[in-house]
């Protein structure tokens, strides 16, 4: 087989057989913009106390432990993950170790020697570079930093040229809901590929902030039925039958900038730390990861009897963030399914 | 008389070892490689040094038990499609 349909069977065997295939490492969490809806924590605000992030030798040893655990896809993420003051050497021991890297970035530090740098890694897998507008002044707004559109839309333009694989992340908010097909049209008169995201979570720190930039339910309906049409269709996942058909803590790890480890980044759920245990102990022992393992659609409360189930894009990240419970659903969640089923159901 | 070819992995790609059997990642092409059946994945194993044509017969013949004039050939044809795939080079 020599075609990306093996990735998702790979993708598949890794939740079977829990292999941490695909593991999300965030270097740090400093940034040099200070977005609105950033789930890390509330840029206005002081930054949280937390442990020292995580040494080099630290990340020599989790890459190598990584590695003997099984991960081939290694994605490197922040915070900002290009403001590490050691992510040249970070990437270095990525490619010595063999993993395929993709990088989460703002995009707003790639220029062009740093594009010819990046370009330059054979085992460079992709770039994802987030983008809140389809212009300066919409971006720039949920940066808050100006210039941020230009420089993330020629570090793209950059990589793309270069021949990286560059996909635009689109995160949809109230602020950019009027441009969303303005966006999709940019990036594909472009030719980027690109992803579209509207679920806005709670942020690490607790606070709650970033969940005012989500749009309403309303404007989500009327995205649906216009520009973002093409993705109203029955989900893959919490299908019902039987199965609560997630990656997280089965193909899917993430460790954070200080070391915790989670079932995927986007679900702060401690299962340990690389400090205490290395990551294969963790990955195979943790009461956390067992727990998530064994997990079913019937032992989720709200969802086990929903109707819902075949068009919810439930995320156990968003519920967690949400409500404090890995099992329960962020209701907005809920009526992003209404609203799917409204629309697709002939 | 010329020296042998040598043949090694390229050593650049990402790969991992998933069930027993080596993947192989090439990101320029966006292309995943399974290396499949026991044999291959032993002789992917050798390839993780320069090895001739004459020592990777060897070493699957003592491996497997099974005659060199019947390994040669499937070595050969091995070593020429990952080779045109990318993921072996001649060192």
């Amino acid at each position: 087989m020599n075609d990306c349909s093996l990735l998702d069977e790979l993708n598949v065997r890794a939740h079977d057989r829990c292999i941490p295939l695909n593991v999300t490492l965030e270097l740090t969490l400093s940034c040099n913009i200070r977005c609105t809806h950033c789930y890390n924590f509330d840029r206005e605000r002081p930054r949280p106390a937390a442990g020292p992030e995580l040494s080099m030798e630290e990340i020599r040893a989790l890459l190598a432990d990584l590695r003997r655990a099984g991960t081939l896809f290694l994605t490197l993420t922040g915070g900002e993950a290009m403001v590490h003051p050691r992510f040249w050497e970070i990437a270095d021991e990525a490619a010595l170790r063999g993993f395929a890297v993709s990088v989460l970035s703002n995009g707003t530090l790639l220029a062009e020697r740093t594009c010819d740098r990046l370009a330059a890694y054979p085992n460079l897998w992709s770039v994802s570079l987030s983008v809140y507008g389809a212009a300066a002044p919409t971006h720039d707004g949920v940066t808050r930093t100006p210039g941020s559109f230009e420089r993330t839309m020629a570090g793209a333009r950059r990589l793309r040229d270069r021949g990286v694989r560059t996909s635009l992340k689109f995160i949809v908010m109230k602020a950019n809901a009027g441009e969303v097909g303005a966006m999709l049209s940019m990036a594909d008169a472009e030719g980027f590929e690109c992803s579209v995201d509207p679920a806005i979570t709670g942020r690490y720190d607790g606070t709650s902030g970033s969940l005012a930039t989500r749009v309403d339910a309303e404007t989500l309906e009327a995205l649906y039925r216009g520009p973002l049409r093409p993705l109203v269709g029955p989900a893959r996942t919490g299908t019902g039958d039987g199965d609560f058909r997630c990656n997280c803590a089965r193909g899917n790890a993430a460790v954070s900038s200080t070391g915790e480890v989670y079932p995927c980044i986007a679900t702060p759920l401690r299962a340990g730390s690389i400090r205490e245990r290395p990551f294969p102990e963790i990955w195979e022992a943790s009461p956390v990861f067992r727990w998530i393992r064994g997990l079913r659609v019937a032992d989720l409360p709200t969802c086990a009897p929903c109707e819902l189930k075949a068009w919810c894009r439930r995320s156990p990240g968003s519920a967690y963030l949400q409500t404090g419970d890995y099992t329960s659903v962020d209701p907005w969640t809920c009526r992003e399914a209404e609203i799917l089923k409204s629309i697709g159901t002939p | 008389m010329s020296e042998p070819p040598r043949y090694r992995r390229d050593g650049r790609l990402p790969s991992q070892e998933v069930q027993g059997q080596a993947v192989v990642v090439v990101p320029a092409r966006r292309e995943l490689h399974e290396v499949l059946e026991e044999s291959g994945n032993f002789l992917w194993g050798q390839l993780s040094r320069e090895r001739t044509v004459s020592e990777l017969v060897a070493a699957l013949c003592e491996e497997f038990d099974v005659d060199p004039a019947v390994a040669e050939p499937d070595v050969r044809e091995f070593l020429a499609r990952l080779e045109e795939k990318g993921l072996v080079i001649r060192a």
